[in-house]
């Protein structure tokens, strides 16, 4: 939901709860005030017959349907200051009962004493609360329409400036050099927003340089000193008479050395793609360099006794670099070359939506989804390094590709779907 | 052959000049920009062996002032930097080859030798080695004249041999040089010792004498002594 709805509703709610407290109170000041007007009028009434009576005009002349003066024995009362009470009378027209405002005053006049009774026709309850539950409405209506209009000017206008800082940080990418600079505007939540995000993005992109940079010097730094280490091993076997102890000393510090080499190398590769380094996406015909893969293997998969079978789409392009797209299809051959059995096959299927290797080998050790992380590596005895998967994954990640892992009956599937 | 080795790493260096320095090959060195640039107007090289990162400048300057003047002397460049973007950069300027650290030696001496033959001979010459006879430009291989079929590793393994004569070569760097980074050659070297078998099948049979010898546990050595 978005922000704006959100605080519209709940600012529409709270009105809601105001409008109705407000119309209890307006409810009751009406009503005071309504009272107050009517014992006003009954007081006045009441003058009016006084001075009536005191100018002699006869107490029945008086009478009316809301007026009834009677005379009563001088001594069975005194003077009151008069009453107000609330009646029901009948309507005159209707055939109902309505609320009246009663004056009740005993007075006595030119030694005479009287009762009188004044009645005042009083706002019925209904009446008065059916008022203010329109006048609320229609107010609490008003409101309504006001605030969503308002919505949608606010979230087209004094939004746009987040928007577009929502879309510089979508289209951030670490790896380049260049700065976004923000658009100006007024407010000053964005504006600090769009500072902080400023700040964060150019420390980002300072961190990846310095990450790459230091990745980068720490393999020439590991590789020159291998390639020392090797030179001398093989100056060394080139003299005469080594004894066999010798031989094999050479040779085991010789395929530690590689395996050093390749790793670092190796990891480096995994650095790399991480941070996307590698040149930008271009379309990269992958159905070439697969043949070329398939011709590099060839003679692998002959000498190891495998049959391969491929099935290859002309001219399949996908958004990908070359060399990690050659990077890609080797390292799923080579994973099927290595992971394969006596007299097994290799499959190579491709297609414009998916690529898809298939081969022969003994039923996994580990589940198949964690031959992708690093260092994991499932024939046990087995020489490799256990990036190759993990490079394969990187790739597909950074490239958005889908990689699966499926192992059934005997036949282990590697799928990407591009 | 007459080289020049730029490199600033000196036990590097020292391997590399020790390694090639044999026969025909004479090697010299320089450790920094300046002292290369020094040489290069000096003395003629057949081929230059040249690292990028140097103390006092970058390896390029040095490709530059080569190309300007010895436009016919080979470069081959060794580098730390496994960067397609140098690699490329370093083949426009005009450098023969591009070889990654850490290398095999073997290897760094069979492609200075074909720098050596494309340059000198742009590749015309006939390799000899006792009744072997290699035509480098049409990939024809003879056993007393007589031409024997060969795969195309194994053709590349001949050469890589003969390139190396007298040279042990382990299981390791054959495989390096044959896959290169494409496979991982600790799990190879069964394909590799089939390929050897092969070949030393192939040219045996047409007649001629077994050079491989094989050093028990180390490798291969191509040699015409002890046959």
């Amino acid at each position: 939901m978005r922000l704006l709805t959100k605080t519209t509703i709940l600012y529409l709610l709270l009105s809601l709860f105001v409008f109705s407290i407000g119309g209890i109170v307006a409810l009751k000041f009406i009503r005071s005030e309504v009272e107050k007007e009517t014992d006003y009028a009954l007081r006045d009434n009441y003058r009016d017959a006084r001075r009536a009576i005191k100018s002699g005009v006869p107490i029945k002349a008086l009478n009316t349907r809301k007026v009834r003066i009677d005379s009563v024995p001088l001594s069975e009362v005194s003077d009151t200051t008069g009453t107000f009470s609330d009646t029901l009378g009948p309507h005159p027209f209707l055939d109902e009962m309505e609320p009246y405002r009663k004056f009740t005053i005993t007075k006595v006049i030119k030694g005479k004493a009287y009762r009188m009774e004044f009645q005042e026709n009083f706002l019925e309850q209904d009446d008065s609360y059916e008022v203010v539950v329109k006048i609320m409405t229609r107010l609490f209506l008003l409101l309504g329409i006001v605030l969503v209009t308002a919505m949608f000017l606010i979230s087209r206008y004094m939004f746009k400036p987040f928007h577009e800082t929502l879309r510089r940080i979508r289209a951030f990418n670490v790896t380049r050099t260049e700065r976004y600079p923000f658009p100006k505007t007024s407010t000053r939540e964005f504006r600090h927003l769009n500072e902080f995000i400023d700040q964060m993005m150019q420390q980002a992109q300072r961190d990846y340089r310095a990450l790459k940079e230091l990745s980068e010097n720490a393999s020439h730094e590991i590789q020159t000193p291998l390639a020392i280490a090797r030179g001398k091993l093989e100056i060394l076997s080139e003299s005469e008479s080594l004894s066999a102890r010798q031989i094999d000393l050479i040779q085991t510090a010789q395929s530690s050395l590689a395996r050093l080499s390749k790793t670092s190398e190796a990891l480096l590769l995994l650095t790399r793609i991480e941070n996307q380094a590698l040149a930008p996406r271009q379309k990269t015909n992958i159905s070439e360099i697969a043949e070329r893969s398939l011709h590099t293997f060839e003679d692998l998969v002959a000498l190891r006794g495998l049959t391969m079978t491929t099935d290859i789409e002309p001219d399949v392009h996908i958004a990908i670099d070359p060399s990690l797209c050659e990077i890609l299809v080797g390292n799923l051959l080579k994973n099927a070359v290595r992971h394969n059995q006596d007299n097994g096959w290799i499959k190579l299927h491709l297609s414009s939506q998916q690529l898809i290797v298939e081969n022969t080998g003994a039923p996994p050790s580990v589940p198949t989804d964690q031959l992708f992380n690093r260092f994991q590596t499932n024939s046990n005895g087995s020489r490799s390094l256990g990036l190759g998967l993990a490079i394969v994954k990187k790739i597909c990640d950074v490239h958005n590709a889908d990689l699966q892992y499926v192992y059934e009956s005997g036949v282990h599937r590697l799928i990407v779907r591009f | 052959m007459k080289l020049l080795i730029v490199e600033d790493e000196h036990e590097l260096l020292t391997n590399i000049e020790t390694y090639l320095t044999r026969g025909d090959v004479v090697c010299e060195t320089a450790s920094s920009f300046a002292s290369a640039r020094d040489k290069l107007i000096g003395f003629s090289y057949d081929i230059v062996v040249l690292d990028l990162m140097l103390p006092d400048g970058d390896g390029f300057s040095v490709l530059r002032l080569l190309k300007d003047v010895q436009p016919e002397t080979g470069v081959l460049i060794i580098s730390a930097k496994n960067a397609l973007d140098d690699k490329i950069k370093g083949l426009e300027l005009g450098a023969d080859d591009y070889l990654t650290k850490p290398f095999h030696l073997p290897e760094l001496n069979a492609r200075l030798k074909a720098i050596y033959r494309r340059r000198k001979f742009q590749g015309r010459d006939l390799i000899e080695f006792g009744e072997i006879i290699i035509q480098p430009d049409t990939h024809d291989v003879f056993v007393k004249d007589e031409e024997i079929p060969l795969t195309v590793k194994e053709y590349e393994l001949l050469l890589f041999f003969v390139a190396n004569k007298g040279r042990v070569l382990t299981k390791q760097t054959i495989a390096e040089h044959l896959w290169g980074d494409n496979v991982d050659l600790l799990d190879s070297f069964d394909f590799v010792y089939q390929h050897i078998k092969n070949l030393r099948k192939k040219i045996t049979e047409a007649g001629s004498p077994d050079y491989i010898q094989t050093i028990y546990g180390l490798g291969y050595k191509f040699t015409d002594r002890g046959v």
